[in-house]
């Protein structure tokens, strides 16, 4: 019988090549030998492919900045209702989505706009991640395995989006298609069962039904999505660019 | 010939119950705390989704510091062929042991799944320095078990210098990864420089050393074994030369960021309006964890015990200081998405994040020293880890001995 | 000695008590499962001896190779296995004597799905969407060395 058990886990385990930090990993080994043997304009070539090496389908967000307006809070409160957050707001309250107001003090210049996890190419969580419970879907979506979560919160502090939040209390009555516990990490799942569903994220909608118009979901690297073409069209930029994580959520007029 | 006598020690008197019964009681609060943290979840802790590492990481990450710093006694005898320290070998190597379980026994019940922890072997991810740690801290303990053993038993010292060469380097990768956890980190503005890896090991070889120096004097003395002026002055020098260094790379680390114009807002957090942080820093961890022991130190002559103890006790709590400052610190101080910009939010975006530690994860904090005195008082009464006197006689003549052995050898036919 | 002595007597009167003890305990009567809607993915005594491992495949696939088509999923089992109290509304699954909660007690075996899953289903779900066409088609694919080891009664049951 125990033999059995054994097979079996090994016919659960994931293959390689669906793991796609591995095969990132896999790639930046490639890129260092192909250095060592033609230096210089074939490690050029290699650090261009790494990272932005294009799959199919990366979903994304475009957020227009000159849309959103301050009081509006459609988007939040969409993703609290369709995720079964709390709506209380405390200092250990999760909070997949948030209104952040952004004043420049040399201009006085003021804009709002949603923050939340910021889907990102090379995500600094599921790197730190020690059992790989972070982990990033070949879709882009970045999400946690919770059952792999062991709840040492290295994520909350490599985060530099503030996008983590850490479940400090007992959860009751989830919603089915968002699990969610004490003792884990969390963050916005771009609620990926409505995507496979094919229907846009809770906010998206909300935004569109109720807000104003601001945000865009799609296929960054399908050129006839709506969002590909939008964010060819007018001059966007990611938050922390200068980071170089590559997040999936564009940002307009910020 | 002289040879160094080490022995048990009797363990009867009320000292020795009373301290034992002291760490057991804080050890088992501390599974009661880790306990009570698991059934109601973080949020009847201090922290919050703002501060996410607590007042627990601070003991956690000080005891694996100075673990790492404890075994450098032995290491300078060993790898360095000091022979005068040859008597704290031992010693060194059984604090370093007990200091790292010690601070894993912090982290691990302070985890939100304690009982998936083994799921970072089952899984493990190696781009995660965290990962990579917890290979090292097990190596650690596997290696230095194996040193202390090869140093105890008379058969196998032959194979002691190789294990304690091993231990040693080790050792410095293990603090180096203890620095990388934080210092791998973009998201914060305390972090993200490689300065950090350094200055964790130079941090580790204070806190060690002063902790070593601390359980040194004070367990002979209640043991009436006497500990000579000449090892009490080599240690002496020891801890000097490592305080001095701690407060060199705290001064470059904070210049650095003083210089660089978008660390200056950060800069000003920690050295004017920091408020508990900025008092820790002048009063804490400059002013007693490194200027008071140095002037102490080098101001006085001759090693007295009293110097070194007093000293000792200002390196941990200027220890204690820094890294709180390091990891509590940074977190408080708000994270940077928009650098230059003023943020508002109801995610506490853009604001200084307050923190006073609750009580669950101070009871857990403490229980790792409770645990760490658990392990030391119980070895040292079953196996032989303290020789039976460090006077200068007992130094002097093994010193001495040593090297007359040595040549003899080298001239006998 | 003397006391060395004592202790295994202690023992030896703590090991006997015990498993008469324990034994008295054998006489729980074995709970009453309640029973699910239509008919499951695989043979009740398969099912029985093996969900765990096939929950965790399942979870596997779906979380982390990406294959969100399987319905064989929990939230679908909680959806078939669930019970309605009189006024129609849903009975959480981990509640006592509920489907999963029953057998859980009985064995003693930690229940730690419900940390994390909802335990209700969200909306009554017709069995016909569950295991309908597609679900037949989606043909749920038994482990071969279950099906090797499985008496032969227990084959496929449900087709």
């Amino acid at each position: 019988m125990t033999g059995d058990r054994t097979d079996l886990v090994s016919d659960a385990a994931p293959e390689e090549g669906h793991d796609p930090s591995r095969r990132r990993l896999f790639a930046l080994a490639g890129g260092a030998v192909a250095a060592v043997l033609t230096p210089g304009v074939t490690l050029f070539a290699r650090t261009l492919t790494v990272g932005s090496g294009k799959t199919p389908v990366r979903y994304g967000l475009l957020i227009d900045s000159t849309r959103c307006t301050q009081g509006c809070d459609a988007c939040v409160t969409a993703c609290q209702d369709y995720n079964g957050l709390s709506k209380k707001i405390t200092p250990d309250t999760a909070q997949w989505i948030r209104k952040v107001t952004v004043t420049d003090p040399q201009t006085g210049l003021t804009r709002s706009f949603p923050v939340m996890c910021q889907h990102c190419a090379q995500a600094t969580c599921v790197d730190v991640c020690p059992t790989g419970a972070s982990y990033r879907r070949p879709d882009g979506i970045v999400l946690v395995d919770k059952h792999r979560c062991i709840g040492c919160r290295y994520c909350l502090m490599a985060c530099p989006y503030k996008a983590r939040s850490f479940v400090g209390r007992v959860v009751k009555d989830q919603k089915p298609w968002a699990p969610r516990g004490k003792g884990t990490a969390e963050a916005c799942t771009m609620c990926v069962e409505r995507v496979m569903d094919g229907k846009a994220p809770a906010c998206v909608t909300a935004c569109a039904e109720r807000g104003k118009k601001a945000m865009v979901f799609g296929n960054l690297h399908d050129p006839k999505s709506e969002i590909a073409q939008k964010l060819a069209q007018f001059p966007t930029t990611t938050i922390r660019a200068d980071l170089g994580l590559e997040p999936g959520v564009h940002y307009r007029g910020i | 010939m002289a040879t160094m006598h080490y022995r048990e020690i009797p363990g009867r008197s009320f000292l020795y119950w009373a301290g034992l019964a002291v760490c057991a009681l804080l050890t088992v609060a501390g599974v009661g705390a880790g306990l009570y943290m698991r059934a109601e979840g973080h949020h009847v802790t201090g922290m919050n989704q703002q501060i996410v590492w607590g007042i627990e990481h601070v003991f956690a990450v000080f005891l694996i510091v100075a673990a790492s710093g404890a075994l450098n006694v032995a290491s300078i005898a060993s790898v360095f062929g000091r022979t005068i320290y040859k008597p704290l070998s031992r010693l060194s190597g059984l604090l370093a042991i007990a200091l790292l379980i010690g601070g894993l026994w912090d982290l691990v019940l302070d985890l939100g799944r304690p009982g998936h922890v083994l799921d970072a072997i089952i899984y493990g991810n190696f781009r995660s320095i965290f990962a990579w740690n917890m290979y090292l801290y097990a190596g650690f303990l596997l290696i230095t078990g194996f040193y202390l053993w090869f140093m105890m038993e008379r058969r196998l010292n032959r194979y002691s210098h190789a294990m304690g060469v091993t231990a040693f380097l080790w050792r410095l990768t293990l603090t180096t990864g203890t620095g990388s956890i934080f210092g791998f980190l973009v998201s914060r503005s305390a972090y993200d420089t490689a300065l950090l890896a350094p200055m964790f090991i130079i941090m580790s070889f204070a806190y060690g050393l002063a902790t070593f120096l601390l359980i040194l004097i004070g367990g002979f003395r209640a043991l009436a074994r006497p500990v000579g002026e000449r090892i009490r002055g080599r240690l002496k020098i020891l801890l000097t030369v490592f305080v001095a260094a701690v407060l060199y790379f705290a001064v470059v680390y904070n210049l650095t960021n003083l210089y660089m114009p978008g660390q200056r807002a950060f800069e000003g957090f920690v050295l004017l309006h920091g408020g508990v942080y900025t008092m820790l820093f002048w009063v804490g961890q400059i002013l007693i964890g490194g200027v008071f022991p140095l002037v102490l130190l080098l101001g006085k002559k001759g090693a007295s015990a009293r110097t070194l103890v007093m000293a000792s006790v200002a390196v941990l709590i200027g220890g204690l200081a820094q890294v709180y400052i390091i990891i509590v610190g940074a977190q408080a101080y708000p994270q940077q998405l928009f650098p230059g910009m003023i943020v508002h939010s109801s995610f506490y975006d853009g604001v200084v994040n307050p923190y006073i530690p609750g009580w669950p994860e101070t009871t857990l904090a403490v229980s790792g020293v409770g645990l760490v005195g658990l392990i030391v008082l119980l070895a040292v009464r079953v196996l032989p880890f303290l020789p039976l006197s460090l006077a200068d006689e007992v130094t002097d003549v093994h010193g001495h001995d040593q090297t007359v052995t040595a040549a003899g050898a080298a001239a006998t036919p | 000695m003397k006391t060395r002595a004592l202790v295994i007597a202690g023992l030896s009167v703590l090991i006997f008590f015990g498993a008469i003890w324990a034994d008295h305990r054998g006489t729980v009567p074995v709970p009453l499962v309640p029973t699910a809607q239509g008919h499951c993915v695989l043979p009740t005594a398969l099912m029985r001896r093996e969900h765990m491992m096939l929950l965790r495949q399942v979870r596997e696939q779906i979380v982390r190779d990406d294959k969100n088509d399987r319905t064989d999923r929990l939230t679908n089992c909680i959806a078939c296995h669930v019970q309605t109290n009189s006024a129609g509304a849903p009975i959480p699954i981990n509640q006592r004597g509920q489907f999963c909660a029953a057998c859980h007690t009985y064995v003693g075996v930690h229940l730690d799905c419900f940390a994390c899953h909802a335990t209700v289903p969200q909306k009554a779900v017709s069995i016909a969407n569950l295991m309908g066409t597609k679900g037949e088609q989606a043909a749920y694919s038994i482990p071969r060395v279950i099906l090797q080891n499985a008496p032969a009664s227990l084959s496929r049951g449900h087709s």
